[in-house]
């Protein structure tokens, strides 16, 4: 056969090809508008009916009525509504399932998450806080953090930080402090998330002889957005004698919690041969605004490192009164670098000369 | 000397019909991978997910780079439009590069710049800084003033005046979503070795914008740009998309980049000897990634989410300078880094990328040119009717809309779906026709790019006129 009825066959094929694509698409759009229009009425009408049961105002005879067969749809809505809402009307929206008569989708979502289907288990895990009685998810959410899919181990871990279950939070480490596949962070806005109730054992992660450096970071890194003072002597101790990222965290963390007991700690510290150690401090002194901490700082500012420079200057800004006349002093330091940042702050904050 | 006329313009033809049917299955398959990719990527955000980034005291501050030069018709609203982004902290550093209208003035003006003395830590070699200026309405916009030094020059400025790790690099004709910058930092938080990333760019003709906010998203009334919407879907949205998936792409949009601020000082920031800076630096961090393996599996990232807006030329001649010069950046970038291509040690860059964009991006209008000069020769060297020539062009035509049509098709089954039907058929008649003229002028363009930079030296590019923005009215 000839190169040329190949082609002949080929653009016969290519042109209906492009036509029947075409026309597909065209209805295809059409019908994906017409649906999507469909399903936000319904999402906004099943808004509707959960708020007014919520408040007394629909029975749940009538709600289930009119959402039965959007059970995937309802699982949407109700997470959305109680991610905003306050936790009686939490638990409200949980015995809202058994209200209306669907007590198997929470069951199910449970059946879920041990599903060989990745997709339904990160779903499952997403959504089960949302939908049932937190000592009846605890243990299977615990178990999902070792699934072997991370992005589930994460939903895992996030709803255990809904419902504040922080006898998880070793486990949590343990299967999501990875630095070298995740982030850290991470695992640490979902221990954060627990509340002051993590506090103890975070400590006693801490003082575990098993702990690893990342989560010691991470222990660290929530105990300072925590801002609870108990933490200080521990996190003190671990800036002495630690690994540098664990260092690290424990200045970033003192300057957190902003409790004066760290200056002395702190200014220590500025003396580290590491210069992230003494930038971290620098910065922590700042917010720690402790008078005390201005010669350390003023020494800082003719550092041989420029982050450590910058955040001494910023930092005796933050002090006020005396740290800004420390700074004005410095525009006639012998270091051209120390007058340089001296004059880089002041200008930034407006202070006239 | 017939016979072997023949024998080589047969030849000829067999290659040429293997590289364009060797394009398209290229292209048909990035497409795939692309679609694959943006599947997964909506699959895998986690409900809530933005929201959190959004509400996180550790999410990563982010620095956006403007540069400007002679955006009188655009500044206002686009700096308008990303200091009210929704992000939990980010700064805005504007370049005016040594602009002769009155941009800065503007700037002035709108946002009640005051100047100031700004010492901070010099990492390029740009030219001199005029003036620093803060805000008294916004504290996080910053506007340098300097002297003009181009595009890379005005982008390392930017960067010696930013403070965050993560820097936006956008165009002054940029606009973006309002939650633009929660999407892009996404891969950033997700996997420490993602270096850089960028997203889905579209045309903005046809967006009405005020006061820097999207009121309305349309399609430009305009035909030359209706067809840059469906070049842009095709080529920059689904190709760039299978190319990050292999690991080879080149060309990250000058418009829309995410670098860290440490690897692009390392890398040494943008080259400023380069006619557009953009491709040159996706280059340079696709070497950096691979003369750096113990730093781990550094990665580029593509977002498949359209985050940014950019005018497109709307009439012939903007259309040809742009088009000129992105070829001659594309040919400049890759004759200078040419120790790279089919170099294993670059990995896929070298062996995939390089050669791609050779064949494919620089080479395409000679190979068309050539194609037109050899049609006449095969019809007198009686080697094809003139039915049989008409028949390969028709092929040609229709793999080239099933292309477009096909780009259209996986828009349509994601999120990203046109929202009205009309302006999907608007869409498919220009997929239809732009291989009647359209094609044909963009190609010429190109090939002119290359004569302008191999034989006349030409690297420098002449500034696109800018349109602005459609007035709002109810």
């Amino acid at each position: 056969m000839s190169i040329y009825v190949i082609i002949a066959n080929a653009v016969i094929i290519l042109f209906v090809l492009v036509l029947l694509l075409s026309l597909g698409i065209i209805l295809f759009n059409a019908i994906s508008l017409h649906r999507q229009k469909g399903f936000e009425q319904r999402r906004e009408a099943l808004n509707k009916w959960i708020a007014d049961h919520l408040d007394g105002g629909f029975s749940a005879k009538a709600v289930a009525g009119e959402i039965r067969g959007d059970q995937d749809l309802l699982l949407g809505v109700v997470s959305q509504i109680a991610q905003s809402a306050d936790s009686a009307k939490r638990t409200r929206l949980i015995e809202f399932f058994d209200d209306v008569g669907l007590g198997g989708v929470p069951r199910k979502q449970l059946d879920n998450l041990s599903s060989k289907n990745f997709a339904l288990r990160q779903r499952a895990a997403t959504f089960l806080p949302f939908i049932a009685q937190p000592e009846r998810i605890a243990q299977p959410l615990v178990y999902a953090l070792q699934d072997e899919m991370l992005d589930v181990r994460l939903a895992a871990a996030r709803s255990l930080g809904i419902i504040q279950y922080t006898n998880a939070i070793p486990a949590i480490i343990e299967n999501l402090a990875l630095p070298s596949s995740w982030p850290i962070q991470r695992v640490i806005e979902v221990i954060h998330q627990m509340g002051p109730g993590s506090f103890e054992k975070l400590i006693a992660y801490l003082a575990s002889p098993t702990a690893s450096d990342a989560g010691r970071v991470v222990a660290i890194a929530v105990l300072g957005m925590q801002k609870d003072s108990r933490a200080i002597p521990t996190i003190k101790e671990m800036l002495n004698k630690s690994p540098l990222e664990v260092r690290i965290q424990c200045a970033k963390a003192l300057g957190a919690i902003a409790d004066k007991q760290a200056t002395e700690t702190l200014c220590s510290a500025m003396k580290d041969d590491s210069w992230e150690l003494r930038s971290a401090c620098a910065n922590a002194l700042g917010i720690l605004k402790d008078g005390s901490a201005i010669e350390s700082l003023g020494l800082s500012l003719g550092d041989k490192n420029w982050w450590v420079r910058l955040n001494s200057a910023n930092a005796l800004y933050s002090i006020g009164g005396a740290g800004i006349e420390a700074l004005k002093l410095s525009l006639k330091h012998e270091d051209k670098f120390a007058r340089d940042v001296s004059q880089l702050v002041l200008n930034e904050k407006g202070i006239s000369l | 000397m017939t016979s072997t006329l023949s024998h080589v313009v047969d030849i000829s033809l067999e290659v040429i019909f293997i590289y364009f049917l060797a394009m398209h299955g290229i292209y048909f398959f990035f497409i795939f991978l692309g679609a694959l990719g943006q599947r997964r990527h909506h699959q895998g955000i986690q409900f809530g997910e933005f929201k959190r980034i959004s509400d996180s005291s550790l999410t990563l501050p982010i620095s956006l780079t403007i540069p400007a030069y002679n955006e009188e018709k655009l500044i206002i609203n686009t700096v308008l439009n990303v200091l009210q982004l929704r992000y939990p902290q980010h700064e805005v550093v504007v370049v005016n590069d040594g602009s002769t209208d009155s941009t800065l003035q503007l700037l002035i003006d709108r946002f009640k710049l005051f100047p100031v003395k700004d010492v901070y830590k010099k990492h390029f070699d740009t030219k001199v800084v005029r003036g620093a200026y803060r805000s008294q309405i916004y504290k996080n916009l910053t506007v340098i003033d300097k002297e003009n030094g181009g595009r890379a020059d005005a982008n390392n400025c930017a960067v010696d005046h930013s403070r965050y790790p993560i820097i936006c690099q956008i165009d002054a004709d940029c606009v973006l979503e309002q939650d633009a910058l929660l999407y892009m930092i996404r891969p950033f938080l997700l996997d420490e070795k993602v270096i850089a990333a960028t997203a889905i760019v579209k045309p903005s003709n046809g967006l009405i914008v005020e006061e820097g906010k999207i009121i309305r998203r349309g399609l430009p009334v305009k035909w030359l740009a209706l067809y840059q919407v469906i070049e842009y879907l095709r080529s920059f949205q689904w190709s760039r998309a299978g190319l990050v998936k292999v690991r080879s792409l080149l060309c990250m949009p000058g418009a829309y980049t995410f670098v860290k601020k440490e690897i692009f000082i390392k890398t040494g920031g943008a080259n400023t000897k380069a006619i557009i800076d953009d491709f040159e630096l996706t280059v340079t961090l696709q070497r950096y990634i691979h003369e750096h393996p113990q730093e781990g599996d550094l990665k580029i990232a593509f977002v498949p989410d359209p985050g940014c807006y950019t005018e497109v030329p709307e009439d012939l001649r903007s259309f040809f300078n742009q088009r000129n010069f992105w070829q001659r950046t594309i040919l400049q970038s890759l004759i200078w880094n040419r120790d790279m291509a089919l170099n294993p040690r670059y990995g896929m860059a070298g062996l995939f990328g390089f050669p791609y964009f050779f064949l494919f991006e620089v080479l395409s209008p000679v190979i068309e040119t050539f194609v037109i000069i050899l049609a006449p020769i095969t019809y007198f060297l009686g080697l094809a009717t003139l039915q049989e020539m008409g028949l390969l062009f028709v092929f040609g035509i229709l793999l080239g809309t099933l292309t477009s049509v096909f780009a259209l098709l996986l828009q349509e089954r994601t999120r990203l779906r046109e929202e009205s039907t009309s302006n999907l058929i608007r869409l498919l008649i220009a997929g239809f026709t732009d291989h009647f003229g359209y094609h044909q002028f963009h190609m010429a363009c190109r090939l002119i790019g290359i004569f302008d930079l191999l034989f006349l030296k030409r690297t420098t590019h002449m500034p696109l006129a800018r349109v602005g923005y459609q007035p709002f009215s109810k």
